[in-house]
């Protein structure tokens, strides 16, 4: 494969600063407590959200069926639907701060335990908190207090870490047992943050008369908007493609951003699909795993197939070893394989192929032609069973077909371009080696 | 001796870990292969030899590296058409050199 200047470019020049933002840790971070803590709470919820909600939209007498079945026990059946999406940004503020810590050499665990604490008091009024009702806090500490939750995971972790390198901490002599020396280490921390948290939510609710979340979603809301727009997720589709062309996990990176707008947008449909509401989010998480990252990053389902039919070796030999993964949305040995990592021909269709078939699912959502995301699977689940899971409509699996046939036309030229090079080379190695 | 294979989030390397593994049996070397995620990597960097990157976190192998020279851990990253195509042989080459080096 020949290098031309771009590649030269990418290679050099946008690599390392990609590469130096890839690596920060507070965005690390942030993305880790989405991932691995808020995820699994919030998968377990959906599960219950589609109990709860059966896809009466499919005119099948088994989920009619369904529908009257749960009618009478609907409200029994959402309770852990409303505490794992109505404690996300719970888990969020743990999760921050214990990547966060976990990454300095802190005491992760403490660091998450100080930074919930400190989330739930922010979250409430600064008033006699027996009176308050529980549901009145529960939309801000799950998707409305993520921008909060966040804050105080990295506010949580960074106090520690200056009580620490300042050895502001209670230190027990040499010969004392390990755990009372991590309880009696934690304590100043401890008391430093809930003190510092509690605070800032008297001074908040003393002068606006709103609590901490409140008030920054407010602040948030105009970014919140914008988030939800076209141009912002064309705009995520082509970094997120830019950064797999020089090798870097974008969507890993994306996310980390995007992921806190990501989840407002989702838990607001969720909720407003329990109410019975319009939906009013479009660019959510499953709106690029489900939608347009089909067969992984990149849309390169077409691609497997086409390398399995391919004339060219290597790229028959990456399409066996492609397949299963693709079956579930993983799609490395495709990138790295073909490669499709700093090659000059795949390069375009490799980033217009995504940056299409956005364009054709955020006009489907928008249009209402396909009933907007309420669930999000794990981004795992193969193509068609989760656009039907993700929409709760059969609509959701044509919009995926739709988007595979689009992707596959803009690959195909590309593709045979690059196989027809591929071919050439290796009938010269074949003959090199006679 | 221990090995791991690092991804993003464990999920290639787990499949590229079982032919590597399946490869040293063959050829009787006694080699362990874990499979991981970078963000695990760090609390358990000790228990292992060598530590192998996959191509899509190459980017983070300044960062493995400074930990694996406090653990006396060699880092490398692995080749992308070996990776690709889950060759166990090739990744095991690659380990054993990493060792006698």
């Amino acid at each position: 494969m020949k290098n031309n200047s771009l590649m030269d470019w990418m290679e050099n020049k946008l690599m390392p600063v990609l590469a130096k933002i890839a690596q920060n840790v507070y965005l690390q971070s942030i993305r880790d407590a989405f991932a691995i803590f808020a995820l699994p709470v919030i998968v377990t919820g959906a599960l219950f959200l589609i109990v709860a909600n059966p896809p009466v939209s499919i005119e099948w007498g088994f989920i009619q069926a369904w529908a009257r079945a749960i009618e009478p026990i609907q409200g029994q059946i959402l309770i852990p639907f409303q505490l794992t999406f109505g404690l996300m940004s719970l888990m969020v503020a743990f999760g921050t701060a214990y990547s966060l810590a976990s990454r300095w050499d802190l005491d992760d665990t403490i660091a998450g335990i100080i930074s919930m604490l400190s989330f739930l008091i922010v979250s409430f009024p600064a008033t006699d908190i027996t009176q308050v009702p529980f549901g009145d806090v529960l939309d801000y500490l799950g998707g409305q207090g993520l921008f909060v939750a966040i804050i105080v995971g990295i506010v949580t972790a960074w106090i520690m870490r200056l009580f620490t390198q300042k050895g502001l901490v209670l230190e027990m002599p040499a010969g004392v047992p390990p755990y009372v020396t991590r309880t009696f280490r934690s304590l100043v921390p401890f008391f430093v943050t809930t003190i510092l948290f509690w605070a800032i939510e008297w001074i908040v609710w003393s002068n606006f008369n709103v609590t901490l979340p409140q008030l920054v979603l407010d602040l948030f809301k105009p970014l919140v908007a914008v988030s939800d727009s076209y141009p912002a997720a064309l705009a995520q589709i082509v970094l997120m493609m830019l950064l797999w062309s020089v090798g870097i996990h974008g969507m890993n990176v994306v996310s980390s951003v995007a992921y806190p707008f990501w989840m407002t947008q989702l838990a607001a449909n969720a909720k407003a699909a329990v109410a019975g509401e319009a939906l009013p989010g479009i660019v959510t998480e499953p709106f690029f795993h489900m939608f347009v990252h089909i067969g992984g990053s990149g849309i390169t389902w077409p691609l497997v197939i086409m390398f399995l039919m391919s004339k060219s070796q290597q790229l028959k030999n990456i399409g066996k070893t492609s397949l299963i993964p693709a079956v579930f949305n993983i799609n490395e040995p495709v990138i790295f394989g073909a490669p499709l990592v700093l090659n000059p021909i795949m390069f375009i269709p490799f980033i217009l192929a995504p940056a299409v078939t956005t364009t054709i699912t955020y006009i489907a959502f928008a249009t209402n032609f396909v009933p907007r995301t309420i669930i999000q699977p794990p981004f795992t689940v193969p193509v068609f069973l989760g656009g039907i899971i993700s929409t709760g409509s059969w609509r959701g699996a044509l919009l995926q077909l739709i988007n595979l046939i689009v992707a596959a036309i803009i690959y195909y030229p590309f593709f045979k371009t690059y196989e027809k090079q591929l071919v050439k080379n290796e009938m010269e190695a074949l003959k090199d080696n006679k | 001796m221990k090995a791991i294979i690092l991804c993003s989030w464990g999920a290639t390397s787990s499949s590229l870990a079982k032919n590597v593994n399946d490869a040293a049996k063959k050829r009787n070397i006694d080699l362990e292969v874990d499979a991981g995620s970078t963000i695990d990597f760090k609390k358990k960097a000790s228990e292992y030899d060598v530590a192998l990157l996959e191509p899509q976190v190459r980017h983070l192998k300044n960062e493995i590296e400074e930990i694996g020279k406090k653990h006396n851990v060699k880092v490398d990253i692995i080749d992308m058409q070996a990776f690709a195509t889950f060759d166990g042989e090739k990744v095991l080459d690659q380990i054993l050199s990493l060792i006698d080096k």
